[in-house]
């Protein structure tokens, strides 16, 4: 069943399109990842999702009802442009925002102590926030993102401005959140994490949705049938087996990348590799999602 | 309603801890004191007296020169040579010459030699001494005598006197004035004050970004007028405060100097006096120890000056407020706001201007419609409250204020919607107008 569904969503501003037509549906607790060059229109659809602006034309359905006021309690977003106020205590602004999302005092002030204790933030909550460095400060962003315990997470870049060992610590928090049962939607131009963490993918271009889809499927769509060749020795004719798309030497090996032509059979040409050279790996090499987003919108751009 | 009420609530409690907000509320009432309490000591204590030795060489002004607190004379047989030559060892302020063909038919040459040039008063007074001691001299001439001239002369004070609702009552046009002035003034510096609040801090949530974050939660109109009724009730607390500051300053003051008046001596003469006269005595010494100020503006229904106040105030700073709201939302930051503030800070000077020149022409044409028209009706208002105003005048003036309130709330959450989610360029005011007509 799908949390969120996107039906023909059309915003404009006075001078440009921001979505044309976008339908999208998020699967009930998945990591969905919503990608797409800057200015393609992530940012407007993400502000409609949180209600901020309203669709021009088109439909949106939260747990199949139209997105209404009450709805805004069930979601949590954390934008890319982070902002807190910084004059402010750090354990008021807290729970200030959680407050803002319908959380009772108590409520608030429980669910505060467990994030800052998990955070290790305790002896910051009288500090004001311009006090703490910056990935403090996107800790305490996060923790106002989720401590309302919301449906659908929406996170916007989540790990920019965090070191290595914090970016863990947040990979973590969400892979967590997903087995709790939330719903992430996940906006980044980082796509070694899209590759690690999404369940489904989007891809948005121009205002227009160009891809969409589960991970591994669109991985499977986007095979090239090319594979990695790893070896020592000098490699033979391959010609009526394969066609050699490079060959280069890499550090104690050599590396040539090849596409089997498709009347020839993968065991023949194993067999004439094994009868010339040392084999070190043979592996199809599976499109990254890095060429996959560069492809779709290079070829959605031209068109 | 209750997202409303939180903003409000962080709004106002940010505010009232701050450092500043206690500094203002302490220095604002010891302002309003000192404007209240320096014109009462001048009076009580005055400037220190001066004495003018006088060098008559006509021998015709012996008597003529009343001594006053703040100026003495001293009538000298000395040459005026030796007078001027003595006046640096000495504390007089200066020697007044009076030349020995001086008489009433040709009275010239009369010279002040002094430490310091006359002041007004000082000079004042001098010259009515002489042309005083003048016209007696020439009446006397054409045979009439001192006496006469004295029960000639009548000193008029003219009583003033307002309709009011329960017939005529006494009035002060100095204390209508002076309460007129002040309140318009106070008006319009509240008005700003505040107004600027609101447009800071929607500035600060916008470049601070946090804007979208709180946006997710609430609607950007509920945002708004959370801001506004926030600081609108910072700016009670203070107002509230100085009112509460200020009284008690003014009346522990006016309590302490009270006492030093009344000297002994003072107070020997009274006793030695019959009771009738010591009573009429007294009585005027105790009119005299309360300021003049004090006296005139207790003929004035404070209580209700201050009641309409507040409602102008209150219904006067949504207004605006709002409007400082939809500026800064159009802004990056607080420098790019001084040209789209313009549409405001004209009115209000406009305003002010108009209240300074009602507050001495009441009855003016302009100031009622200036009174009226909710731009300027605030603080133009002010300055009529004093003199009076008929209840329809202040109930139809009050009507359209809230009118315009609603008016301009809707317009400017239209403007703050779009404005607090457009970062990067500053807008003109053609891409603001368009804002009021967007969709969602």
């Amino acid at each position: 069943m799908s949390l969120l569904e996107i039906d023909a969503v059309t915003k404009r501003y006075a001078s440009h399109t921001a979505l044309d037509q976008v339908s999208l549906s998020v699967p009930e607790n998945s990591i969905f990842g919503l990608l797409g060059p800057n200015g393609a229109g992530k940012t407007s659809l993400i502000r409609i999702i949180n209600q901020i602006t309203a669709p021009d034309s088109g439909k949106v359905l939260f747990q199949g009802q139209p997105l209404q006021q009450t709805h805004i309690n069930a979601i949590g977003y954390l934008p890319e442009e982070r902002g807190l106020y910084k004059k402010m205590e750090v354990g008021e602004q807290v729970m200030y925002l959680a407050r803002l999302k319908g959380l009772s005092k108590e409520e608030a002030t429980q669910r505060i102590k467990f994030w800052f204790e998990k955070f290790e933030l305790q002896s910051w909550w009288k500090k004001k926030v311009e006090e703490l460095s910056k990935g403090m400060q996107q800790k305490v962003q996060f923790i106002t993102t989720v401590v309302h315990e919301p449906k659908l997470i929406i996170l916007d870049e989540p790990f920019s401005g965090f070191d290595p060992l914090n970016a863990n610590l947040i990979r973590d928090e969400i892979l967590e959140l997903r087995k709790k049962g939330s719903t992430i939607i996940f906006s980044t131009h980082r796509m070694e994490t899209v590759e690690e963490l999404c369940d489904h993918v989007a891809l948005i271009n121009r205002a227009k949705k160009v891809l969409d889809g589960e991970k591994n499927a669109i991985r499977q769509q986007f095979r090239d049938n090319t594979f990695e060749l790893r070896y020592s020795g000098t490699l033979p004719d391959l010609s009526e087996y394969a066609e050699i798309l490079s060959n280069q030497q890499d550090t104690d090996h050599q590396l040539a990348l090849i596409r089997p032509s498709a009347t020839s059979s993968k065991r023949g040409l194993i067999s004439k590799l094994n009868d010339n050279v040392e084999l070190i790996s043979f592996a199809e090499k599976l499109p990254t999602f890095n060429d996959i987003f560069i492809k779709t919108v290079k070829e959605s751009s031209h068109e | 309603m209750n997202k409303i009420m939180l903003i409000a609530s962080r709004e106002y409690w940010v505010r009232v801890k701050k450092k500043q907000f206690l500094i203002m509320t302490m220095v604002g009432p010891l302002l309003f004191s000192a404007l209240m309490v320096i014109p009462m000591l001048l009076v009580l204590y005055g400037s220190d007296s001066h004495t003018v030795l006088v060098a008559d060489q006509s021998g015709q002004f012996n008597d003529a020169f009343k001594d006053s607190k703040k100026l003495n004379f001293e009538v000298k047989k000395e040459a005026p040579e030796a007078l001027k030559a003595g006046l640096d060892s000495l504390e007089d302020t200066g020697v007044l010459v009076i030349p020995a063909d001086f008489s009433p038919q040709n009275p010239s040459g009369i010279q002040y030699f002094g430490k310091n040039p006359l002041s007004a008063d000082q000079e004042m007074r001098i010259s009515d001494a002489i042309s005083e001691k003048i016209d007696s001299e020439r009446l006397a001439l054409k045979g009439l005598d001192k006496s006469f001239i004295d029960s000639l002369h009548t000193e008029v004070n003219i009583q003033t006197f307002k309709m009011g609702e329960k017939g005529f009552e006494d009035s002060s046009s100095g204390a209508s004035n002076a309460v007129a002035f002040g309140s318009s003034i106070l008006m319009y510096m509240f008005i700003l004050l505040y107004g600027m609040q609101v447009l800071k801090g929607v500035v600060e949530e916008k470049t601070n970004r946090i804007v979208e974050v709180i946006v997710s939660s609430v609607k950007p109109f509920q945002l708004m007028m959370g801001k506004i009724l926030g600081i609108g009730a910072v700016s009670l607390t203070q107002f509230l405060l100085w009112i509460v500051l200020s009284m008690g300053i003014f009346t522990a003051v006016s309590s302490l100097v009270k006492v030093p008046e009344t000297t002994k001596e003072e107070l020997s003469m009274v006793q030695s006096m019959t009771p009738e006269t010591q009573k009429a005595v007294e009585a005027q010494m105790v009119d005299q120890t309360k300021p003049a100020m004090m006296k005139a503006i207790e003929t004035l229904d404070l209580g209700k000056n201050v009641v309409v106040f507040l409602i102008y105030f209150i219904l006067a700073y949504l207004f605006y407020a709002s409007i400082f709201a939809a500026i800064g939302s159009a802004v990056d930051n607080e420098t790019d706001s001084q040209q789209l503030l313009f549409p405001v800070t004209v009115p209000l000077l406009i305003g002010y201007l108009l209240g300074i020149m009602v507050s001495s022409d009441p009855g003016n044409q302009v100031g009622f419609w200036a009174s009226m028209i909710p731009l300027t009706s605030p603080i133009v208002m002010m300055a009529r409250m004093p003199y009076g105003v008929p209840t329809w005048e202040l109930l139809l003036s009050i009507s359209l204020l809230i009118g315009a309130f609603f008016g301009m709330t809707w317009i400017a959450a239209r403007i703050y919607r779009v404005g607090i989610l457009m970062y990067g360029k500053k807008a003109t005011f053609k891409e603001i107008f368009k804002w009021i007509t967007y969709q969602g």
